[in-house]
């Protein structure tokens, strides 16, 4: 049988890179450490590079967990600093939470991000840019509302319209979760 | 769309996912199902708006050799030469380079043997070692680019060194990974267009591996 050659690292984090650091920001979201991403996707890759994985049929996965990996470890270590007490040898083992179904999630919810993407053409380019910068990329709803000429509570409204044609649109290409 | 509706959309959409339960739990489940499935569209653009950063300042893809080069690019003829010395077609080289994770056309490759290409050096270094050959024949070396050398003049610093043996010991990884890493740092901070000076360079090193050393355990806290 022929050997199974494994991937570049540099060809698979390329092809991968914006889906580690989609699921680093889902896990750190309004932990404060949403600026530890970077070092969560550079970690998760040189972990791996450290010791390959062997029989993988399913690279992403296998990168989403490992961001999901040292996001948990972050995460705990920055609760474990606060609560206080030393980490014992005994609390140092590997984290055996089965996390198959979490990172298959995780897979499945950056394809339906890209069906979304696609979605955002079917707005005009007012309702598009209030749901883009308002939610997206979180910006004031004052700024957007002067930008555009209408009031704040407008720019509520357009958001929450835009939001049921694009929620309408992914129920409709059934992959709605 | 209610009233009520409106006003839980609008409190619920900036929190975290697993803050809302006890909010949504006061809704009855009409209304939480829209109100859900609302969240859940805002989720996702939200993390379609976080991607990775461009290419050329990203630490992994410097560290990875994904930001091209413009001092060392594929040479067509020598590409050409060594494809014809070995017979290898285009359609087999794409198909091997694809085999390795590359997502490689035929007309890509067709595209290198017409015009010198600024190509990542990891896909130089992947078409080297798939035809057998050596980066240096593939390449068409403009000598040491300025970036080149404000790189190298960091890394050659003795106070690099401290920071790398620093580094490897906070993160529990090998020298090589380490100089890895934070040579990645250096290039992206040089490829972002602002090239601080050697000292600026060090010390915003210095401060990232306190922090690091700080989160493992291994410094001071400030």
């Amino acid at each position: 049988m022929a050997e199974v050659v494994p991937p570049d690292w540099a060809a698979l984090y390329q092809k991968h890179r914006h889906t580690m650091y989609r699921v680093a920001y889902r896990l750190l979201r309004g932990t404060g450490r949403e600026v530890e991403a970077e070092d969560v996707v550079s970690t998760a890759i040189v972990s791996l590079m450290q010791t390959p994985p062997s029989g993988v049929k399913n690279w992403e996965a296998v990168l989403v967990t490992a961001v999901k990996r040292r996001s948990v470890d972050l995460l705990r270590s920055a609760a474990h600093r606060r609560a206080g007490p030393e980490l014992k040898p005994e609390h140092d083992a590997p984290d055996q939470t089965d996390m198959a179904d979490e990172v298959a999630e995780l897979v499945d919810r950056q394809h339906r991000g890209a069906v979304l993407w696609d979605k955002l053409t079917l707005l005009d380019g007012r309702h598009r840019k209030v749901v883009w910068d308002l939610v997206a990329l979180g910006r004031a709803r004052d700024e957007v509302a002067e930008e555009l000429g209408v009031t704040p509570g407008r720019v509520s409204q357009m958001r929450n319209a835009a939001l049921r044609v694009l929620r309408d649109a992914l129920i409709e290409e059934g992959v709605e979760s | 769309m209610s009233k009520e509706q409106d006003r839980m959309l609008e409190e619920l959409l900036d929190s975290r996912p697993q803050d809302r339960a006890l909010s949504l739990e006061s809704l009855d489940s009409r209304d939480r199902t829209e109100i859900e499935s609302l969240l859940e569209v805002a989720d996702l653009l939200r993390e379609r708006a976080h991607g990775a950063p461009p290419l050329n300042v990203d630490p992994v893809a410097a560290m990875l050799g994904l930001v091209p080069d413009s001092s060392r690019t594929l040479d067509d003829r020598a590409l050409t030469r060594v494809m014809r010395a070995t017979d290898l077609k285009p359609s087999e080289l794409a198909r091997r380079l694809s085999a390795r994770g590359w997502g490689i056309e035929p007309r890509d490759v067709f595209n290198w043997q017409k015009s010198t290409a600024e190509i990542p050096p990891a896909l130089i270094e992947a078409i080297a070692e798939v035809t057998g050959t050596a980066v240096e024949q593939l390449t068409d070396d403009a000598g040491p680019s300025p970036f080149a050398n404000a790189i190298q003049e960091v890394m050659s610093d003795p106070r690099f060194t401290q920071l790398v043996r620093r580094w490897a010991e906070a993160r529990r990884t090998t020298a090589d990974f380490a100089e890895s890493a934070l040579a990645a740092r250096v290039t992206a901070a040089v490829h972002r267009g602002a090239q601080p000076d050697m000292d600026q360079m060090l010390a915003s090193l210095n401060a990232l591996v306190s922090a690091l050393e700080v989160e493992q355990g291994h410094g001071d806290a400030p």
